[in-house]
């Protein structure tokens, strides 16, 4: 029976030692979980929602083929983001295009169709919604100044809300690494939103 | 940061974006004006739905994909993993099958040389069997014509004597 991801505490490291023995079906759980969170990650990178979705199915499959060599110390949540990023980065190169997230996202939606605001109260009034709209464009144009790396962590960590050692785990870096730059994006775009508002 | 408690100024937008993040493993540290300025408390509210908001914008059709479009997705890779694994179920019993095949081919090959090296040669045993076929005394005479030949030749030593109550 294939575990479903509101089942409290599934083993998946049993899970993993189990689909090694040749029960492929019980993957699905894994995929189940994690596909719209390395889907989501894979779009950061490559910009284009069908590479995007091309750079999951071909992580999982990575993932599944090489199940031997996952050790068991790392979660396979952070092995699997990881397989995905050096995907990204290898189609990056093949492309050509500056890494991580230099150029914005397409702009698929008219203003009428713009995501949901999350209501910060209950009263989503024009003026409120005015008002976030321009602190999300104070935000953009800072968070563009920020380095490749550093725009590419910020974004880890404040937009997929990953934590630390995750962001440690896929990137390969240390996590006084991660905080270092998380610290300098940080200071970078306090620094923006100063001049902007002065 | 403004954390005294007699400054009535408003919290700056550089402020708020740092409330609005706070490192990881740090605890927020509000300044005690949010506890009395509800102007700033709103606006730090804002701010933090600013924040998850632009992340939804800039995935694009990714952020707004229905569940039942994340669930075809699924079935997709699932499909691929699928046809992976039967994939592997035919190349492993395959590569074991080419292994024992090409054992076979060298043992093949190998036992008709060995056997090949044990019998005589045609041109050997033909000669061998003209010899056989004359009589005795052309057989000494035959015997001593190929020494000479052999003397004459160049050769050192006689391979065989002839024995001299057959001349």
């Amino acid at each position: 029976m294939i575990p479903h991801r509101t089942e409290p505490e599934v083993d998946e490291a049993r899970l993993i030692q189990e689909i090694r023995g040749g029960k492929t079906e019980l993957f699905e759980y894994f995929v189940r979980q994690y596909q719209k969170k390395i889907t989501r990650i894979a779009f950061r990178f490559l910009r284009d929602a069908g590479e995007a979705d091309c750079a999951a199915q071909e992580s999982f499959l990575r993932a599944y083929q090489s199940l031997d060599s996952f050790r068991e110390g790392s979660t396979f949540e952070t092995w699997l983001t990881r397989i995905c990023i050096n995907w990204c980065k290898d189609r990056l190169k093949r492309r050509r295009l500056v890494l991580y997230f230099h150029q914005g996202p397409r702009r698929e939606a008219e203003e009428g169709e713009a995501p949901q605001e999350l209501a910060s109260s209950a009263d989503p009034s024009p003026e409120r919604r005015a008002a976030g709209r321009e602190i999300r464009e104070r935000l953009r144009a800072a968070i563009d100044l920020l380095s490749p790396r550093q725009r590419s962590i910020f974004v880890m960590k404040h937009f997929e809300e990953m934590s630390i050692p995750e962001i440690a785990g896929v990137t390969g870096l240390d996590s006084g690494t991660i905080k270092s730059h998380l610290f300098r994006a940080a200071h970078k775009i306090r620094k923006r939103l100063c001049d902007l508002q002065a | 940061m403004d954390t005294t408690n007699d400054l009535p100024k408003h919290l700056d937008d550089a402020t708020l974006f740092a409330l609005a993040t706070p490192a990881a493993g740090e605890p927020e540290a509000l300044p005690g004006h949010l506890s009395r300025c509800s102007s700033c408390a709103r606006a730090l509210a804002e701010w933090k739905s600013a924040i998850r908001t632009l992340g939804e914008e800039e995935l694009g059709a990714i952020g707004r994909r229905s569940p039942e479009a994340w669930r075809a997705a699924e079935d997709a890779t699932m499909a691929a993993i699928r046809r992976a694994s039967r994939r592997r179920g035919i190349v492993r019993p395959l590569r074991w099958a080419v292994g024992i095949a090409a054992s076979l081919l060298i043992l093949a090959l190998a036992i008709p040389a060995r056997r090949r090296e044990r019998r005589p040669s045609p041109a050997a045993s033909a000669s061998q069997a003209e010899e056989n076929a004359l009589p005795v005394a052309d057989r000494a005479d035959d015997a001593l014509l190929k020494d000479a030949e052999f003397l004459a030749r160049g050769g050192d030593t006689l391979p065989d004597l002839v024995p001299e109550d057959s001349l």
